[in-house]
């Protein structure tokens, strides 16, 4: 039986489902296994066709809600990195209070990990101080600088990380992070 | 049959599809012979096949009523080239073997024969050879299915014929599994046992291959990509109310859930008095009503096939 499945197996949908594309994927999969369905009823017994309906009760419950879908996906060592970005856009902007929020320099045509560590330094910012605002570790900030994003568990975390060490030295964050990916590309 | 590029005649491989059912009646034959007729109207040189030896009956699927030769023919003769058994029909691009004989029987070809009949079906000279099989889940009638590049099965909403796909596909598996090693029988046998110790009887064969791939990887492994190789495809036929529409969905989720298996859904047709009406008249019912949303269909269904295949063969797609 369907005991060891995941929540989207369970939905038989994909880990980058949209929100639409669960409610849409439960809705079906509830139509599939109602009592008598044609296309159910003779593989399973009504007995294992009760307990799938509470697995897809459950999982619905848990996926439709981007907090608990979010929680989740850890449990499943699932990081969508598209997706994840969004949630996070909804659910936690980047603060803005940062360090240098009044006056910002121009994004320099090519942004390296060296480019933001003169331009940190032009500012007399440290990487402690980065460090404690933001709550990212010394050693991902100065993975940053070095280029290392081998140093990440995933693009996400190098594009959050970036994006508030940007914000910290007074660069215009989504700019800063398109060069600084182009860069890492090149 | 005239084909128009005759650089490619010599190489071309056809692609076998064979067309099956778990119970008689659902309309494979009706398939089987009307997706004929749309390869050929897509100019693509397209033979049915009628494997339904013992009650043979594809031709009048097409408006043949007699056919000349059949594929009897091709047992009881040393060295004869079964394109010389391609039935002509007026159509073009579109031919047919019957198997229409009293002195054939699915059930009773032996081995070497079902081996002749297979060998030659890759020499038809041909885009597209279609096996129209009959009803049931005889070895041989498995063994044309699972030879074939493409299987399609065709069901109709209702509860007895569903249940028998399902019969037909469990007797499939078990088939398509039974060249395994032995030592892969005996830990298989060891799942099945424990599953009935635990829950009092077997599971779902997905649930079978996800204790094989936990217990024995490589065993499981193995029956996985023995799995893979089966192209399995979908036509539901008949339908009569707009609930049964999902019937092809379901049935595509429920493969993927129990069996683990995917399926494609190639169209779907509609019950249409006019099928019978065809049959009377003596002419296909593709010809007869292309402008039925059937005939339309499966004209679709044709086109997608066949631009699929391009992709594949181009390498487009892998
Ligand atoms: N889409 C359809 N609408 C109406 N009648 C159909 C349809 N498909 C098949 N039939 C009828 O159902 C019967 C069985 O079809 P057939 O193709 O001979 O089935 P099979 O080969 O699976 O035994 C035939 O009388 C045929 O005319
Ligand atoms: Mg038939």
């Amino acid at each position: 039986m369907a005991s060891q499945d995941n929540h989207y197996d369970t939905l038989q949908i994909s880990t980058h489902a949209t929100t639409a594309d669960i409610i849409n994927a439960y809705r079906d999969i509830k139509l599939i296994f109602q009592e008598n369905s044609l296309a159910a009823y003779s593989l399973y017994s009504a007995e294992e066709i009760a307990t799938i309906n509470q697995q897809i009760e459950e999982a619905y419950v848990i996926l439709s809600n981007s907090q608990t879908r979010l929680s989740y996906d850890i449990t499943l060592h699932i990081h969508d990195v598209e997706r994840a970005e969004k949630e996070v856009s909804h659910h936690m902007p980047i603060e803005s209070n940062n360090l240098q929020s009044a006056e910002t320099t121009p994004v320099p045509s090519e942004v390296s990990g060296k480019v933001l560590q003169s331009i940190r330094e032009s500012h007399a910012i440290t990487l402690l101080q980065i460090a404690e605002k933001t709550n990212i570790s010394l050693a991902h900030l100065k993975a940053i600088e070095a280029n290392q994003s081998s140093a990440f568990p995933g693009v996400f975390y190098l594009k959050s990380y970036l994006k508030q060490y940007a914000s910290c030295i007074g660069l215009e964050p989504c700019l800063t992070w398109e060069k600084y990916l182009k860069t890492l590309k090149d | 049959m005239t084909v128009k590029n005759t650089a490619t005649t010599k190489q071309r491989q056809p692609l076998i599809w064979a067309v099956a059912s778990g119970k008689g009646g659902v309309g494979k034959s009706f398939v089987a012979a009307n997706l004929t007729m749309a390869f050929a109207a897509h100019e693509k040189k397209a033979v049915l096949v009628d494997l339904d030896l013992g009650s043979a009956n594809a031709h009048t699927c097409l408006g043949i009523n007699h056919p000349k030769t059949t594929l009897s023919q091709l047992l009881r003769h040393k060295n004869i080239d079964i394109n010389s058994l391609v039935e002509p029909s007026n159509t073009p691009f579109m031919g047919l073997i019957s198997g229409s004989s009293d002195d054939l029987d699915m059930a009773n070809l032996k081995h070497f024969q079902k081996l002749k009949v297979m060998r030659n079906l890759r020499h038809l000279d041909a885009d597209f050879v279609i096996l129209d099989l009959g009803a049931g889940t005889g070895f041989n009638t498995l063994d044309f299915f699972l030879y074939a590049d493409q299987g399609l099965l065709t069901v109709m909403p209702e509860p007895t014929s569903v249940e028998n796909t399902y019969r037909f596909v469990k007797s499939l598996l078990t088939r398509q599994l039974r060249s395994l090693p032995k030592q892969s029988h005996a830990l298989m046998n060891d799942i099945l046992i424990e599953q009935k110790k635990d829950y009092g009887k077997i599971q779902s064969f997905a649930q079978f291959l996800a204790d094989m791939l936990e217990k024995h990887p490589e065993h499981g492994k193995n029956i996985q990509g023995n799995l893979q190789k089966l192209q399995l495809n979908l036509v539901v036929n008949q339908m009569m109310d707009p609930a049964d529409t999902k019937l092809g969905d379901a049935m595509q989720i429920i493969f993927h859930k129990y069996f683990s298996l995917n399926l494609n859904l190639l169209g779907c047709l509609h019950h249409d008095v006019h099928v019978t009406q065809a049959l009377k008249q003596r002419q296909s019912y593709y010809q007869l009503f292309p402008q039925s949303r059937n005939a339309i269909c499966l004209h679709r269904m044709a086109e997608k096939v066949i631009k699929t295949q391009q992709i594949k063969t181009n390498g487009v797609v892998n």
